[in-house]
């Protein structure tokens, strides 16, 4: 069935006939299709009389077209060209492709093209239509919110406590691991530098308020940020993208009700009992170092804690977090209800809400320590 | 095997979800038919076409396309079948982030050894023999209406200029008059390249208009294998059900 021969054109010696042969299949064609590019190439096209075209064993489209192109070139030359021996059942292919390319010859189609100008006024009216989305959305959700608190039957309980234990519980063993580095890290290099001064207990204050301070909050908010931020901005983008956001709303339902308030929550409640759990294995990686390295076992170590490092660096870590959640939550939701009709803008739209998430809470944290300086705490 | 064959199914068995979705599913295409594949919901239509697109692995029978057993074929093999058919997904599955034109142009960049200037003007005019206007080349699918969306999606389907298409419904969700032209271009392409046409419809109108016989599957197996015309006398239980709803009936006394 797979026929070897593939299409070929040649000219006789006279150079005043063409003939045709093989098989004329868009796999077979390259000869034939490189012989024409080199043949229309030239300035003078030779006058040629007859096409002789028995010896083509068979032609699909691509092939008709070739044929058709080739006819048209000569047709310039030689207007009573003749072409002999095309198979009766080639002949309407061959009608189907020339209707088809007279038609399309007629509108000469090129793509879109957009001057400077234009392209930067469009992105200016797209961003500032998107500042604008991003205050609604920011509204819509309050608005909801307050709803919410005034009617707390309406609270989607089951889908909040979903998104704690995927977004929070299974969160765990990552936190764990991390964190417990990030105390390795800190507690050693802080180890290293003490040990010039002899100071070597002040290990414990160091570690303890950096990790509750700073560490913990914002190497836990980064992670839920890649983990959590891109899985709601994909999954809300995929769902508007199916038209199912729409539906909820022909529903009479909310979209920001149903779908991203129970995210938000969740993770407001989620986030800061994270952070918690990663304190917990910051300063254990901590204990870990000052043991090994310095000699200042658990017991010394959480003795010296409980007297030195204030409750408030704890509560100062925690009371970050609620903004950090709203920021991943915020981002991911907001990103997600962004994205339009085609499976690319979800990818875009979830690679800006983890990038987004993760500047603002960097950003944030920034915001949080001018904050606290000015409040001397 | 019978050489005009294209397609051959034998003795096909799916097992699926806990039950037994084909039991002995046997029929064969010749080239150049135009084959239509019925049956009620969950009568294992999907399941036969993914089957023998090897989308999914039978759990026993034989499968064969262009004399090639496609379950046990290796991948060159498997290949060398693959640029010989070509699908129309029930919703088009068209690249959303290319264009109509883009979407063509994929499928010819791979396979074709055309030069770029002849690729670009085959694509528009496959574009063309779809039925879509050319202005229609540079839009997203996104941006494509129903109907047309069907329309790119067989011009990317006849790109390759494959001998066996198979159409997942494809006049569904179509307006009449669209309809009516998917149903005359597919017999069209017929008559004038030859191709053979697998389609799985629930479409009277259609089923009635374009195929030479229709498979109707049911109970596992294909019940009956016969024109739409004779099928509709059919005494059958499952294929008098089939058709006993009123729209069926309408189809019928229309005649």
């Amino acid at each position: 069935m797979l026929r070897k021969d593939s299409a070929s054109i040649e000219l006789n010696n006279a150079g005043d006939s063409m003939l045709l042969k093989g098989s004329w299949l868009n796999n077979q064609l390259h000869d034939a299709d490189a012989w024409y590019q080199q043949f229309s190439a030239h300035h003078k096209i030779p006058k040629i009389k007859t096409i002789d075209a028995s010896k083509i064993t068979a032609m699909d489209t691509a092939g008709a077209f070739l044929f058709y192109s080739l006819q048209q070139k000569l047709l310039k030359t030689n207007p009573a060209i003749t072409i002999s021996g095309l198979q009766e059942k080639f002949q309407s292919v061959l009608k189907v492709v020339a209707n088809e390319s007279a038609k399309i010859e007629k509108v000469a189609l090129t793509p879109p093209h957009y001057n400077l100008f234009y392209r930067v006024g469009k992105s200016t009216v797209e961003n500032y239509q998107h500042m604008l989305f991003a205050f609604a959305f920011l509204g819509e959700v309050f608005v909801r919110l307050f709803e919410m608190i005034t009617n707390p039957v309406r609270l989607q309980l089951r889908s909040m406590i979903y998104e704690i234990e995927v977004g929070g519980y299974g969160a765990l063993p990552i936190i764990a691991v991390m964190m417990l580095l990030i105390g390795v890290v800190v507690a050693y290099q802080l180890g290293v530098q003490l040990r010039v001064y002899g100071a070597d207990v002040y290990i414990v204050d160091l570690s303890g308020v950096s990790i509750l301070r700073e560490f913990s909050p914002l190497i836990c908010s980064v992670i839920i940020a890649g983990r959590t931020s891109t899985s709601f901005a994909a999954l809300i983008g995929t769902m508007k993208v199916n038209e199912e956001v729409d539906a909820l709303r022909t529903m009479g339902l909310s979209p920001i009700e149903r779908l991203v308030l129970p995210k938000i929550l969740g993770l407001l409640i989620a986030l800061p009992l994270l952070v918690v759990w990663g304190d917990i294995f910051g300063v254990f990686g901590s204990m870990i170092i000052s043991k090994s390295m310095i000699g200042i076992g658990f017991h010394a170590f959480l003795e010296r804690f409980k007297e030195t490092v204030a409750i408030k660096h704890f509560y100062l870590g925690l009371v970050k977090t609620p903004v950090f959640a709203l920021i991943i939550a915020g981002i991911g939701c907001y990103q997600g209800l962004q994205a339009s009709g085609s499976a690319q803008s979800v990818g875009e739209r979830t690679t800006k809400a983890a990038v987004q998430a993760i500047f603002m809470i960097i950003l944030a944290d920034g915001l949080f320590s001018i904050l606290f300086n000015w409040m001397d705490l | 095997m019978n050489s005009e064959s294209i397609i051959e199914v034998q003795h096909l068995k799916n097992y699926l979800g806990g039950k037994w979705v084909h039991q002995d599913i046997n029929f064969s295409i010749k080239q150049g038919e135009i084959v239509a594949i019925i049956g009620g919901s969950g009568c294992g239509k999907t399941t036969l076409l993914r089957s023998i697109l090897q989308l999914m692995t039978p759990t026993s029978g034989a499968i064969s396309v262009f004399g090639i057993n496609v379950m046990t074929a290796n991948e060159a093999q498997l290949l060398s079948v693959q640029k010989r058919w070509s699908v129309m997904f029930q919703g088009g599955a068209l690249f959303s982030s290319l264009t109509v034109f883009e979407n063509v142009m994929y499928v010819l960049n791979e396979y074709s050894t055309l030069s770029l200037q002849a690729k670009k003007k085959l694509a528009r005019l496959k574009i063309g023999l779809s039925g879509l206007e050319p202005e229609a080349a540079f839009k997203y699918p996104a941006e494509l209406s129903g109907g047309m969306k069907k329309r790119a999606a067989l011009a990317r389907a006849i790109a390759l200029d494959p001998e066996l298409i198979f159409l997942d419904e494809p006049t569904t969700g179509l307006d009449p008059k669209s309809a009516s032209d998917l149903d005359e271009l597919i017999l069209d392409m017929r008559k004038n390249l030859g191709l053979t046409f697998v389609m799985v419809t629930h479409d009277l109108e259609s089923l009635r208009y374009v195929p030479d016989r229709v498979l109707f599957l049911g109970e596992g197996k294909v019940l009956a294998d016969q024109t739409m015309e004779k099928l509709e006398e059919n005494k059958h239980p499952a294929i008098r059900d089939y058709f006993s709803g009123h729209r069926g009936k309408e189809v019928s006394d229309a005649k």
